[in-house]
């Protein structure tokens, strides 16, 4: 069931409905039986893995409070959970990645591995619940939060379904408090309806009238049977394209996730913060996924030394980390090579710093100054639009491939002679999204300004509030990518 | 806190929930008009605006019903028939509508209107087709308003998986944002009683007729839906008058002329069938010299009459009470 299908459309007015009617003590009991048919919508069989996770580090987290003062035990205990729920995760997800791998590099010393017969499907959302149910299991072992007693509680904390399937992957310390509390809420509240209800139109708005949009022209011209045909400029706006796709439609995702989430009184954290208006690789990390890459400074950067074991150590940390990253958004060296390439830009980043500050100084370039900012956001967005091709890719050959073809020539004019209109969007959907792209840089520098959109839209007069959903409603509904003759697209993250 | 102070608070949260109920309340309403004129806006309505002013006329205030595919709509002049004939009647006819898409046609004029007769073309009864195209079954259904026979005709008709994009056919239309035109925003589309006017002219040809006695029976399928419409308007106390419009082959080959022949048998068999059930049957293949069409004006193209032979064809039917007035 995806956000922007029609089932959706139904499914969650009347959960809404049933949890603003039902006993207070009946709320836990009902977002958990609407998480779980939420998850059964895709594959029945796979809610078995998400209990199963579910109650190793529910009965790991009893566990390990129990032996809070025998270290052997806690090691063991967490160690084990982990070990559990990443062995599921790599029987689903890096099985097969691995055993291809492992049978090219013995095919070259002559020995053949027989074919690998267990083809698992993807369960949706694995990497998500996973890495939450792991992080609440090291929270625990660090004493950082109480273990959870009542496993209905816990297991909506893994399963709660606006976060389920594409995250944000939310700290036990943020969400399990308000999953303990939720009897004692008070739903009605008007402001933080409204407030929900606007930032869910505004995901919609992203992900059906920008994303869905962007993607029939990036879809064009990374079509592996049109590689040669596209060149230069083309290639380089596709690839600039790809990245506000992908923004849109991830950022889309969590900002119905987190509205849906707050008209039923539970404060999601935030993904995104204005992420192409980051100044260096180091900024950009802070703002995007922010979920996951706090996920992986807590639990990975962290625990590995982090900076307090030399530089060095600290350099090939930040590699392991978006080594890791990139391969845990897929089992495919496209993806390892994406997260590499961040990780080697952001490691250059930090060894060139005090370099560009002395050239900087010499050439008397002012750096305080909205020109250079302006500058260091276009470099930026520039840079991570090129290592995206990576991302979007199915193989890193075809990257190189793409890049090769973005620097064979030099032809700013399809800019201006109407070539970029013959690919799948015409001037009128051009129009639509400079429009869409304008709001969301607008939203972006009010978010970079600490001004929350849907705060400023509350303390508006009923009027203007009323005009700006009925806009926004008819622009989903007008612009947006959906009917007969359009599959809803799914959500990119969804397949990770 | 004392008595009255609390009261003072209870009836200001009354007040204030009273408030919200109201707002919420006003707020669905101006977005349901909203969605709905958005939905009427953008909706592709070239070949469905009959039935759209047919929804919205008084109940009882239609005597007649036309029903059946374009040579039903090209060959009456529903506008002709009031002004000079003072038959009330109305075209309900849609491109390419089938025997059963009839069927529910005649429902949906019991069902909003309850008119006298219903006048049926019966060209679809030569052939085995429930729907043509999904574009065409759309421009059946999507101009019918919220009724049984939608529903039914839908649920029949349709397959399962597309039923939702009928009920909701905002999903199929939205995009057609970037091509609306002054039109599109009209609410009183062209003839208040659905007539079709056309004033290309193509010249056409004498149309070769087969024996009376030449008879083949129509598809099993349709035929039910045929027995169903008879069924439904005896039910509910319509009277039926069927009728057939002449036509030409598409071209001037003798394959295209075996086509033909093959219609007029079934619709001669038909015609056994209608005078079996009581209906009174005309079959125009056999008075076209009687109407005494201009074949160099009096057609669009081989298959269709033009507003000349319209205007002609109207007035003989009217003047020999074929309408059933």
């Amino acid at each position: 069931m995806l956000f922007n299908s029609l089932e959706f459309v139904v499914f969650f007015p009347v959960v809404l409905m049933i949890y603003f009617l039902i006993h207070r003590k009946l709320r836990v009991f009902w977002l958990l039986i609407a998480s779980y048919f939420f998850y059964m919508c895709w594959n029945p069989k796979y809610l078995l893995l998400l209990l199963f996770s579910t109650a190793v580090t529910w009965g790991a987290g009893l566990l390990l409070e129990r032996w809070r003062e025998d270290l052997h035990k806690k090691r063991a205990t967490a160690a084990a959970a982990i070990l559990l729920n990443f062995g599921i995760l790599f029987l689903f997800k890096y099985l097969d990645f691995l055993w291809h791998n492992f049978s090219a590099i013995l095919g070259r010393f002559h020995v053949t591995l027989p074919e690998n017969t267990v083809s698992l499907l993807l369960p949706v959302g694995i990497s998500f619940y996973i890495f939450q149910a792991v992080g609440y299991t090291v929270d625990v072992y660090r004493g950082t939060i109480a273990a959870e007693r009542n496993f209905p509680r816990y297991a909506l904390f893994v399963s709660f379904f606006p976060q389920l399937v594409a995250g944000p992957i939310e700290r036990s310390g943020n969400l399990l408090p308000q999953v303990r509390n939720l009897e004692k809420l008070k739903l009605w509240d008007s402001r933080r309806l409204q407030e929900g209800a606007l930032t869910m139109l505004y995901g919609y708005l992203l992900k059906m009238v920008i994303a869905d949009r962007a993607a029939v022209f990036v879809n064009t011209v990374f079509n592996v049977e049109n590689f040669g045909t596209y060149q230069g400029i083309t290639v380089f706006a596709a690839a600039a394209l790809f990245a506000i796709q992908i923004y849109c439609d991830f950022a889309g995702y969590t900002c119905i996730a987190v509205g849906a989430a707050r008209i039923m009184g539970i404060e999601l954290m935030h993904n995104f913060d204005a992420p192409y208006l980051a100044v260096s690789f180091r900024d950009f990390w802070n703002r995007w996924h922010i979920s996951l890459s706090s996920w992986f400074r807590d639990y990975l950067y962290f625990p590995l030394g982090g900076s307090r074991k030399g530089r060095l150590r600290k350099y090939l940390n930040i590699l392991i980390v978006f080594g890791v990253s990139g391969l845990w958004h897929g089992a495919s060296w496209h993806f390892v090579v994406w997260g590499a390439l961040h990780g080697i830009c952001r490691v250059a980043g930090e060894l060139t710093a005090g370099l560009r500050e002395r050239l900087w100084k010499a050439l008397h370039v002012k750096t305080d100054v909205f020109s250079f900012r302006l500058w260091r956001v276009s470099f930026m967005f520039a840079a991570v639009s090129i290592i995206w091709i990576f991302f979007r890719v199915d193989a890193v050959s075809q990257a190189f491939v793409l890049l090769k073809n973005m620097t064979a020539v030099w032809n700013p004019w399809v800019l201006f002679d109407g070539s970029l209109l013959e690919l799948g969007l015409d001037g009128k959907d051009w129009n639509v999204l400079f429009l869409g792209m304008g709001l969301l840089l607008g939203a972006d520098l009010l978010r970079l300004k600490k001004i929350s959109l849907p705060r400023l839209y509350v303390r508006q007069n009923l009027v203007f509030r009323w005009l700006v959903v009925l806009t926004g409603v008819c622009a989903v509904l007008l612009l947006g990518a959906y009917g007969a003759e359009y599959n809803a697209v799914r959500f990119i993250y969804f397949q990770f | 806190m004392g008595f009255q102070e609390e009261l003072f608070q209870k009836r200001r949260r009354g007040f204030v929930v009273l408030k919200n109920v109201f707002l919420s309340g006003l707020f669905l309403v101006l977005l349901a008009l909203l969605l709905g004129r958005l939905m009427y806006v953008c909706r592709d309505k070239r070949d469905n605006w009959r039935q759209d002013n047919f929804a919205q006329l008084p109940r009882d205030s239609v005597d007649v019903v036309f029903i059946g595919n374009s040579h039903q709509f090209c060959s009456v002049n529903t506008d002709l028939l009031y002004d000079e004939y003072g038959i009330n009647g109305f075209m309900l006819a849609t491109p390419a509508q089938t025997v059963p898409m009839s069927y529910y046609a005649a429902m949906e004029a019991i069902e909003l209107q309850h008119p006298d007769v219903i006048v049926f073309e019966v060209l679809y009864c030569a052939n085995d087709f429930r729907t043509v195209l999904p574009e065409l079954s759309h421009s059946f259904f999507d101009g019918m308003p919220a009724c049984r026979a939608k529903w039914e005709g839908i649920r029949d008709l349709i397959e399962e998986e597309e039923r939702i994009y009928y009920h909701l056919n905002f999903g199929r239309y939205h995009s057609r944002w970037k091509s609306l035109t002054e039109e599109d925003f009209q609410s009183d589309l062209t003839s208040p009683r659905g007539s079709f006017f056309c004033d290309t002219i193509e010249p056409n040809w004498n149309i070769p007729v087969v024996p009376r006695g030449e008879k083949k029976e129509m598809p099993e399928e349709m035929l039910q839906y045929l027995e169903k419409m008879v069924e439904l308007c005896r039910e509910n106390d319509v009277r039926m008058v069927w009728y057939v419009a002449p036509f030409n082959a598409l071209k001037d080959e003798e394959a295209f002329y075996e086509d033909v022949f093959e219609r007029q048998r079934v619709f001669n068999w038909v015609e056994d069938y209608a005078q079996d059930q009581g209906i009174p049957f005309y079959n125009l293949f056999y008075e076209i010299d009687q109407i005494g069409f201009d074949w160099e004006k009096d057609f669009m193209d081989t298959q269709h009459l033009n507003c000349y032979g319209q205007e002609k064809l109207t007035r003989y039917m009217a003047e020999r009470g074929y309408f059933g007035f």
